[in-house]
């Protein structure tokens, strides 16, 4: 066996580049809404950039120089490639698709495009793709670890994946946090439900650690504390602006997802709960720091709510099914909410 | 031997595209103004903020952002819909008289109209503050049908990565089965 993805460098230079592509983008927004029309390299562009030249290099590199042989390399080619490689790869080639297609997209309709712009959707699925490459890495590596401390590192970066993959999955409704959005506000709710059950259901499957929905949720969290610490230091410089996207509550979604994987559950049923509790939770939240009169103010009223439940309690059943599924794909085979112990997959033997 | 994945990210692929054709739906046609009127309760109260669209219908009953704020750290920013009259109506204070600035737009995504201006604000019990602003459209003399296509191509390549990334789930599992049963089959041996 050679080198693993952690020896390589690809696992954490994938992480700094899907931070990097988070925290960029909401910057980026902040600009827009305060600082207004921007130019070609400004310092928000330099972090998206840096992010989408990360996925392209690291899915290139990890392609080269991983000459390994194991029941997670699929043939391709006459040799092995790492199946958690190839997502990220595959996020990659979108970022190749969205970079001449947003330029032609901005030609069009000029510097002022929605964040759903569909080639910025090209873009952010590509980026989200990636995360989600990188965490079915680190889960492939895990397994792949003989040293149970090289195991945890494994698990530990599997869970770091997963705050980042609630981060991108949460991204999509940005425009709401920030206040300024471009499209009904029913779709809020339904994307704010389903979206990050996801992550959530996906890593209590997996479970590195117990609870692991909930440090996810509780991580997301803290992950976003520290993108608003950003952009309240450097709106002091003058290199942002004053609006702050609103921070939804996930922890009680962590706690929900986690608690039925002990009673075994099964994934639509905790994406459908999830959805739930995410759309209650933050629906008192909303209603209890909105301000009396004036201020910017986000709100789901009764007719909105009533509009949205259908829809996000089915996407968030589908989200929570396909999360079960993947993470079935990736071995999360032992008993439910007990974390698999890291074992040493047999080496595949060359004839 | 189970091949759930593909079917799983397959249905919600299709289902999120599904329910995501009625929000994109392209809003009025140009020219388009609004007819802003703020009625001022006095010190301490928020005003009364009226929005008429004219022609009325131009929203088609949609959702108005209204943001008007004064660049020194007041802002008022709500998300307005339409009253029974297909008026929009807000309550937002306005601490300081002078030169306020205000935004606001109503239809979907880049098919969407926009309004930005300045308006003179003199906040004083029973005084009333009015102007009217002219939207534009985001379109940028681009045809209409150019967004509805970018949605499409997105779809489309959206349902082409997620259709990959659930093959590579798919021959993933597919591998670990077949490894595991050549194990057994090893140890039985």
């Amino acid at each position: 066996m050679g080198p693993d993805l952690w020896t390589l460098g690809v696992l954490p230079v994938l992480a700094a580049g899907a931070l990097a592509g988070l925290l960029g983008i909401y910057w980026d927004i902040s600009w827009h809404i305060d600082k207004g029309r921007d130019t070609l390299f400004t310092p928000p562009h330099d972090f998206i950039y840096t992010s989408l030249v990360i996925v392209l290099v690291v899915s290139g590199y990890a392609l080269w120089r991983d000459r390994r042989d194991s029941p997670v390399h699929l043939r391709a080619g006459g040799r092995g490639v790492h199946a958690g490689v190839l997502i990220v790869a595959a996020g990659a080639a979108l970022v190749l698709v969205f970079v001449p297609l947003d330029d032609l997209w901005h030609r069009l309709f000029g510097v002022d495009v929605t964040l759903w712009g569909p080639m910025h959707l090209v873009g952010i699925l590509g980026l989200t793709v990636a995360c989600f490459g990188g965490l079915a890495s680190a889960w492939l590596e895990r397994g792949l670890a003989g040293d149970p401390r090289r195991g945890r590192l494994f698990g530990d970066a599997g869970l770091f994946f997963a705050c980042l993959l609630a981060g991108w999955a949460v991204l999509v409704v940005a425009e709401y946090e920030f206040m300024v959005p471009q499209y009904p506000s029913v779709w809020h709710p339904v994307l704010l439900a389903a979206l990050p059950v996801f992550p959530l259901v996906l890593i209590s499957r997996l479970a590195p650690r117990p609870w692991a929905a909930t440090i996810t949720a509780i991580g997301f969290t803290a992950l976003r504390i520290a993108i608003a610490c950003w952009l309240i230091a450097v709106s002091h410089r003058g290199l942002a602006g004053n609006s702050r996207p609103a921070i939804p509550l996930l922890i009680p979604t962590g706690l929900a997802v986690d608690w039925l994987l002990l009673r075994r559950a099964p994934g639509w049923l905790a994406g459908l709960a999830g959805g739930v509790v995410t759309l209650a939770a933050n629906a008192a939240l909303i209603d209890a720091s909105a301000p009396a009169a004036g201020g910017i103010r986000l709100f789901w009223d009764a007719a909105t709510l009533l509009r949205a439940l259908g829809p996000a309690l089915v996407l968030s059943a589908l989200s929570g099914a396909a999360a079960a599924s993947a993470a079935g794909s990736l071995g999360a085979g032992g008993a439910p909410g007990r974390p698999e112990r890291p074992a040493r997959a047999a080496p595949r033997v060359r004839a | 031997m189970r091949q759930g994945a593909p079917v799983w990210l397959t249905a919600g692929a299709a289902a999120l595209l599904v329910t995501a054709v009625p929000g994109l739906v392209i809003a009025a046609a140009a020219p388009v103004a609004a007819h802003v009127t703020i009625t001022h309760a006095g010190p301490g109260r928020p005003s009364a903020v009226e929005v008429r669209l004219d022609p009325p219908a131009a929203a088609r009953g949609g959702e108005l952002l209204l943001s008007i704020y004064n660049g020194k750290g007041v802002v008022n920013r709500h998300v307005l819909r339409p009253g029974a009259d297909g008026v929009y109506r807000a309550a937002y204070p306005f601490p300081t008289r002078g030169v306020w600035r205000y935004y606001m737009r109503f239809g979907a995504g880049q098919a969407g109209f926009t309004s930005a201006g300045v308006a003179s604000i003199s906040p004083d019990a029973g005084s009333v503050d009015t102007f009217t602003a002219a939207f534009r459209s985001g379109s940028a003399g681009v045809p209409a049908a150019v967004q509805p296509l970018g949605y499409a191509a997105f779809g489309l390549i959206a349902a082409g990565a997620l259709a990959g990334v659930s093959a590579i789930l798919a021959r993933l599992r597919r591998a670990r089965c077949e490894a595991r049963s050549g194990r057994s089959g090893a140890a039985r041996s």
